[in-house]
């Protein structure tokens, strides 16, 4: 990321009711150029609603957007004009070719040459089979003429709603690189929205998380899994002797299970005070088998944590 | 403005990629050669059946003689010698003026005395003199037409007959129209006018009000300037109720433009279909999410929806052109329309007439289009908007016919009795004091109403 953030989108204060239902309370986001920004929550907490109004499917009741400064209400065309997207199912039209569909996007927005059509199909790496009817192209496929649609325009925010749904794993790596160059290299503002958090922590740079139509913060990958781990690191050591050991290593933290002992310390200098541990160990003559640096807390962890003390009801 | 001219660009190219689009337009190709084809045939038909059957009467003399000479009645020797003289010369129908000269010549009259003891006594004698009957003859034996005409204007002037009976005659002989005497000279045009000027000159000598002689005025001056000018079609002659001078390609073009009303069927459904589809399919949300405002989409879809409507019109027009120019032939085609306005003849191409009454027709078409379109951008179901168009295209009129019946006076405020402009032009409405006026205004209060019904549904809708 740049050191200099530019503001690519800009949400504060909104609120939007469906119905009586009222589904979002003053949501503040600022998301920047050059980002992924991933968009946490569980199913029904919001986040379809925010892209719609975002994209402008959906109108607002209170609160601004703003994208590239242009408000989204005063002055809607130029402010859809940054945007890019594509909102749940890429559903396009079948009886036409990938070529003939991504060509009626293209009237729609200026400055769209017929070879940055190109250029953004070998992008999305449909140059085979562009010219066949989309009624032909498997779920995948259809995403990445979505993914090629939603950039055509060179827009600065680029907001993806649940884009990873469908798709098989090697799908799911391909886009995710795909994602990953175009906000790091083509300084794109990337908005991902996801349920599943394990994707969040492989392509996002910061993660907002909403529940219940509320947003319980922003945060850097880093950020969360910090916060969370009291600043250790655990690793798992496998001895002969595990009273002996336990012996040694009194006055430092650890705990035992069955057959291994799981010490914890300071991330900050954690290879050195590993290091200490083992040579204590190994001098008073208990044999070491394994060190094992046990992994990270995922984010997906973490979000649970996070949304549950929120008191999330799924549905 | 560009963009729209994109937009509208954008809609055609999705319309037209679609089999069902170029279906519609099948259709309306094999209606027209259809409709073309039918009224050909229902002409033949026609044509048969009246050469057989009507038109020319001829008479049976040998009967007439057998009944004379079995009533037996005074004069009815003079009568016998009449038939036998019609028979022989072979004049066979009433409807040639050689059978009105010898009836000239064979005219009789029967003068009665009573003798002493009562009995009353009928002698039948030739009312003209000799000379006239020799005269007649020979104008029938020498095929001499106007001597006959000279001679029945002389005739009615003697009787003191009204000057409006010898119009016809002295027409002929100035301008050299020999007067019917074969079943085929009763259908030349010239025949027929002069026939209707003399009759509208009958009409309004004798009671004529003054509306409907100033009817009667136009019907003549028209009918004049036709002869003057050896035309012998006008299109205003074939009317949609069958009422035909002859069998020309006009009959089955006037008649096309009934056909209007079937096309708009075909549009209501690209209407009613244009933004449901894009619900039904999930494209909506990709044409939406476009930096385009949302009435622009809709006004886009709108003007594709009637571009493609007068499409499909013009399509048959032209396709019912041609076959109708290959089935009738293309003599008659490059008749004009002939009316009088304000006293004045007033001529339009046949075609550009014909193309006219299409385009007044297809005002119903553009309003239950125009109905469709707002039903569809409410409800998002096209099946609605197109069962709801079509109910109102087919059965509104039906309904404001039953409301006209009730003396329901409101039903003049429904769309369905405003939509045919044509009727209500010529004084047809079913409602006292319908104007032109009152039905545009109720038409635009309409399209109003769809409009806004549409524009609000659609760029206030939550996708």
């Amino acid at each position: 990321m740049e050191n200099t953030k530019t503001t690519a989108l800009k949400i504060s204060g909104l609120n939007k009711a469906l119905g009586k239902k009222h589904i979002l309370h003053d949501i503040d986001l600022e998301a920047y150029k050059g980002e992924v920004f991933g968009f946490l929550g569980p199913n029904g907490a919001g986040k379809t609603t925010t892209i719609k109004i975002i994209v402008g499917l959906l109108s607002l009741d209170d609160g601004e957007i703003e994208v590239n400064g242009f408000d989204i209400k005063k002055n809607y065309e130029k402010a859809l004009a940054g945007i890019g997207g594509i909102v749940e199912n890429p559903e396009m039209y079948k009886h036409l070719t990938g070529k003939q569909n991504l060509r009626q996007y293209a009237r729609m927005r200026s400055g769209v040459t017929e070879e940055r059509i190109d250029e953004v199909v070998k992008l999305v790496g449909l140059s085979n089979r562009i010219n066949e009817k989309v009624g032909k192209y498997s779920l995948g496929m259809r995403q990445r003429l979505g993914v090629a649609q939603s950039i055509l325009h060179h827009p600065s925010v680029l907001i993806l709603d649940e884009p990873t749904n469908g798709l098989d794993p090697a799908g799911i790596k391909e886009l995710r690189d795909i994602l990953k160059e175009l906000a790091h290299k083509e300084n794109i503002c990337v908005i991902v929205s996801s349920h599943l958090m394990s994707e969040m922590e492989l392509m996002c740079d910061r993660v907002g998380i909403i529940t219940q139509g509320k947003m319980l913060g922003v945060y850097t990958i880093e950020e969360m899994i910090n916060a969370n781990k009291n600043g250790n690191l655990d690793f798992e050591l496998e001895v002969d002797n595990m009273d002996k050991a336990c012996e040694i290593l009194t006055g430092k933290e650890f705990r035992t299970d069955d057959t291994k002992i799981i010490v914890s310390v300071d991330v900050e200098n954690s290879k050195a005070l590993i290091a200490e541990i083992v040579r204590d160990l190994v001098n008073a003559g208990v044999s070491i088998y394994a060190v094992t640096p046990k992994e990270n807390k995922k984010l997906e962890d973490v979000f649970i944590e996070m949304t549950n003390s929120g008191g999330v009801q799924i549905g | 403005m560009a963009k729209m001219l994109r937009l509208i660009q954008n809609e055609f190219i999705k319309s037209f990629k679609k089999i069902s689009t170029i279906i519609l337009f099948v259709i309306v190709v094999v209606v027209g050669i259809g409709f073309t084809a039918l009224m050909y045939f229902a002409i033949e038909e026609e044509k048969s059946w009246n050469q057989e059957m009507y038109g020319y009467e001829k008479l049976d003399y040998d009967t007439l003689i057998s009944d004379c000479e079995i009533e037996g009645f005074t004069g009815y020797e003079l009568q016998i010698e009449m038939w036998e003289y019609l028979r022989d010369n072979e004049i066979p129908s009433p409807e040639s003026w050689k059978y009105f000269a010898v009836e000239e010549a064979f005219a009789y009259e029967v003068e009665e005395t009573v003798d002493d003891e009562g009995n009353v006594k009928g002698t039948a004698y030739y009312t003209y003199d000799d000379a006239t009957r020799k005269q007649m003859l020979n104008v029938v034996e020498t095929n001499d037409w106007k001597t006959y005409c000279e001679y029945m204007i002389k005739r009615n002037n003697a009787m003191g007959m009204p000057e409006e009976l010898n119009w016809q005659y002295q027409y002929r002989l100035d301008n050299n129209i020999a007067p019917p005497e074969k079943r085929e000279d009763l259908n030349d045009y010239r025949n027929r006018l002069i026939f209707q000027v003399s009759m509208a000159k009958e009409a309004i000598a004798n009671d004529a009000t003054k509306e409907e002689q100033e009817a009667l005025e136009n019907d003549i001056k028209l009918a004049l300037y036709r002869l003057d000018n050896d035309i012998r079609v006008n299109v205003a002659d074939y009317s949609m109720n069958g009422d035909w001078p002859d069998y020309t390609i006009w009959i089955c073009l006037v008649n096309s433009s009934m056909i209007v009303s079937f096309i708009g069927l075909l549009v209501v459904v690209l209407a009613g279909s244009s933004v449901a589809n894009e619900f039904s399919q999930g494209t909506i949300k990709f044409l939406l999410i476009n930096p385009v405002k949302r009435w622009k989409i809709l006004v886009s879809k709108y003007i594709t929806c009637l571009l493609t409507g007068y499409a499909l019109i013009m399509v048959f027009y032209v396709a019912t052109l041609l076959i109708s120019m290959v089935l009738f032939g293309t003599a008659d085609i490059g008749a004009d329309y002939i009316k009088i306005a304000n006293g004045e003849i007033v001529t339009t191409s046949g075609i550009v007439y014909i193309f006219k009454t299409y385009m007044i027709k297809s005002i119903n078409v553009v309003v239950m289009a125009t109905l469709a379109f707002a039903i569809s951008s409410l409800v998002r179901s096209s099946g609605l908007a197109i069962g709801v168009s079509v109910f109102s295209l087919l059965g509104g009129n039906t309904v404001v016919q039953l409301l006209a019946q009730f003396k329901q006076d409101w039903a003049r405020y429904l769309i369905w009795a405003n939509t045919d402009l044509t009727v209500i032009a010529s004084d047809g409405s079913m409602f006292p004091n319908h104007s032109l006026g009152f039905a545009i205004a109720v038409i635009i209060a309409h399209m109003v109403v769809f409009g806004l019904i549409a524009w609000d549904g659609f760029t206030k809708r939550e996708v």
